[in-house]
């Protein structure tokens, strides 16, 4: 898989990602947590620096890839389909994505049962991550 | 407060974790020996590098824009029992008179899904606790706490 199509830039979404989520710099890879985000720019504490640093919300994307040791951005992403759908998160989220038809499908189920459906845009990905990241840029994305 | 000293967890949290250390929201950084890196999350971009007896994972609903600490805990569990955690975890908790359990839902290896139930039987853990999270904490104590 291109660990970049399992990626989202922070300035294509209306909401962000919680403090603590894993975040890539798509152009060189480097990995970190995301600290706070503001208006325009963002504050990342990056694996290879050990103080915070600001950066342009263009250039940090949620890592929805599976990082060993640390928090799962698809988890992060799931949760915040859920919380745009309604669903209660206190108890957790599991999702599933699949490409339908040439479109992305996730559904998205809570601690509780209860499920929501999304569908997203034309793709060829068929990696269940790319899948969600598609997802989550069409539900939660920056209206100009 | 609902937490759990990392000091009694012989299963670290992973990097991006909600922490309380001098009674402060903090995220988990890193690790290193008994050494836990955190960042404030109060925006002021403090870092320490701190004792990990000092550390506990924040299992309390979160009021702002942190990760749910249970959520963290309940994926803990969930390896525990190996099952699939890449497509998420959710849990439920329940008490009889005496005792609690948490119930973990994900998937098996395979990708179906596929529970957990914490503890296993026969074991029981015995806790006063009523609230789902504090049921929570009790039994991830039991679980993946170190024996002393």
């Amino acid at each position: 898989m291109d660990e970049m199509k399992a990626a989202v830039t922070l300035n294509r979404l209306k909401v962000d990602p919680p403090r603590g989520s894993p975040v890539i710099d798509p152009k060189t890879g480097r990995q970190g947590i995301l600290r706070h985000a503001r208006a325009v720019r963002v504050t990342v504490l990056w694996d290879d620096c050990d103080h915070e640093q600001f950066a342009m919300r263009a250039d940090v994307a949620l890592d929805l890839t599976t990082r060993v040791g640390r928090i799962d951005g698809a988890t992060i992403a799931a949760t915040m389909l859920a919380e745009s759908a309604r669903l209660d998160v206190s108890r957790g989220v599991t999702w599933d994505a699949e490409r339908i038809c040439g479109e992305a499908h996730v559904r998205i189920r809570d601690g509780h049962g209860r499920w929501h459906g999304i569908d997203g845009p034309t793709t060829g990905d068929v990696d269940p991550r790319a899948l969600l990241a598609a997802v989550l840029v069409a539900t939660l994305e920056v209206k100009s | 407060m609902i937490c759990v000293p990392l000091s009694k967890l012989k299963v670290m949290p992973r990097v991006g974790s909600p922490a309380i250390y001098d009674d402060q929201p903090w995220t988990i950084a890193g690790m290193l020996d008994n050494e836990v890196w955190i960042v404030a999350s109060d925006g002021s971009g403090r870092t320490r590098y701190v004792d990990i007896v000092h550390v506990a994972l924040d299992l309390s609903e979160p009021i702002t824009a942190r990760i749910d600490g249970a959520t963290v805990a309940a994926t803990m569990l969930a390896e525990k029992a190996e099952l699939n955690v890449s497509q998420g975890v959710t849990w439920e908790a329940s008490r009889g008179t005496e005792d609690v359990r948490v119930s973990i839902s994900a998937r098996d290896p395979v990708g179906y899904p596929a529970a957990a139930l914490f503890p296993r039987w026969p074991a029981v853990v015995f806790s006063d606790a009523t609230e789902p999270r504090e049921i929570l904490a009790a039994v991830l104590l039991a679980a993946l706490g170190v024996k002393s």
